[in-house]
């Protein structure tokens, strides 16, 4: 919900391009794939490491 | 893992991220309240003359989630405090930043950081760090849009000192009006503030303890590369979505980013196609009340909450 807010608030006055709606949804798919791919990595860092 | 288990788990991990619980009660006053808080400032710009103003002003309202009436007076307003605190160390950051090209984006990075690290002292401290973070971005995107930095920062003080006036008044009515406050949350006894400072810095001793700072700043760092690359992209959501899903727990994938990566994913898209269809402003601030007043119930009996 308050990603919904952000974006109507934000685009309140000025809707946004179609190229600008599938920049915002692949850079959340972007942002989620590196948290995966950080949680990942660190996962394998630390476990290794016995912490 | 067969195909078929791994299907099984992906099925299972799916439904308990889109589960809807009834468990936790939320009263018609307090989603009332949330939508006010977004929608006060709006209608008093309108009345203005000067609707971008409300806007901004309502955006102060984005980290400050329902706060109950507590026990007391002092125990709400130290909740509030916890809740605007931030919010406004975070915008007066971002308006010193925000002329700062690259060097001030690269500084966020590093104000993240910190505050991830301050964030592992307690639990409390690691729900205001996020809130700080998470606003830092907000305001930061925010800011560049404005030719007016400073009015902006005190637009979403004034915001965020609404909101916090309204769930006041809130706990005022509740608190005179009930014999007995509600607790929602039991909370055993606290660590004294020494034996956690002690936890804390025995923590950054171990790499257990930048685990969370680490993830954060590469996850930062590779979005800001991300952004710079594909300059002609709106990319600067990346951090955004980054500071919205990353988790101090070390699951690989815990429910709550597939929760907040579907609530996201869903909220960028209903959000663009709402204003794609082009309503009118009324209806617009109608639909910001209505999303705000049910984010409280929403977040309570199933999107997790953001602090963690």
């Amino acid at each position: 919900m308050m990603t919904t807010l952000i974006v109507l608030m934000m685009d309140f006055d000025q809707p946004p391009a179609a190229s600008v709606l599938t920049d915002r949804v692949l850079a959340t798919l972007a942002g989620a794939t590196l948290v995966i791919a950080a949680n990942l990595a660190g996962k394998r860092v630390f476990d290794r490491g016995g912490s | 893992m067969s195909d078929r288990r791994l299907w099984t788990r992906v099925r299972t991990h799916i439904g308990d991220a889109v589960r809807w619980t009834t468990d936790a009660e939320i009263g018609l006053s307090e989603g009332l309240i949330a939508g006010l808080s977004f929608v006060g400032p709006i209608l008093f710009a309108a009345a203005l003359g000067n609707l971008p103003l409300g806007l901004i002003a309502s955006a102060g309202s984005l980290p400050i989630g329902r706060v109950g009436p507590g026990r007391s007076l002092f125990d709400q307003g130290r909740s509030l405090a916890l809740s605007v605190l931030p919010t406004i160390v975070a915008a007066a950051i971002a308006e010193f930043l925000v002329g700062g090209g690259l060097a001030g984006r690269l500084l966020t990075i590093v104000c993240a950081g910190v505050a991830a690290l301050l964030g592992g002292y307690d639990r409390t401290a690691a729900i205001v760090t996020t809130r700080f973070t998470l606003f830092l971005i907000i305001a930061q995107s925010m800011s560049a849009a404005t030719p007016h930095p400073a009015a902006m920062m005190a637009l979403l003080t004034a915001g965020a000192l609404w909101t916090a006036l309204l769930w006041l008044l809130f706990g005022a009515v509740v608190r005179s009006t009930t014999s007995r406050t509600p607790i929602l949350a039991e909370q055993g006894p606290a660590a004294a503030a020494p034996a956690k400072l002690a936890r804390w810095r025995a923590s950054l001793g171990r790499p257990a303890g930048w685990h969370f700072t680490l993830k954060l700043v590469s996850c930062l760092v590779a979005a800001e590369a991300l952004d710079q690359t594909f300059p002609n992209h709106h990319l600067q959501w990346i951090a955004l979505t980054v500071v919205i899903l990353a988790q101090r727990r070390t699951n690989l994938f815990p429910i709550k980013v597939t929760q907040r990566a579907l609530g996201a994913g869903a909220g960028v898209l209903l959000a663009g196609l709402c204003l794609a269809a082009h309503p009118s402003a009324w209806t617009l601030t109608g639909c910001i009340g209505l999303i705000a007043g049910t984010r409280p119930l929403l977040k309570s009996r199933h999107y997790v909450p953001i602090p963690r």
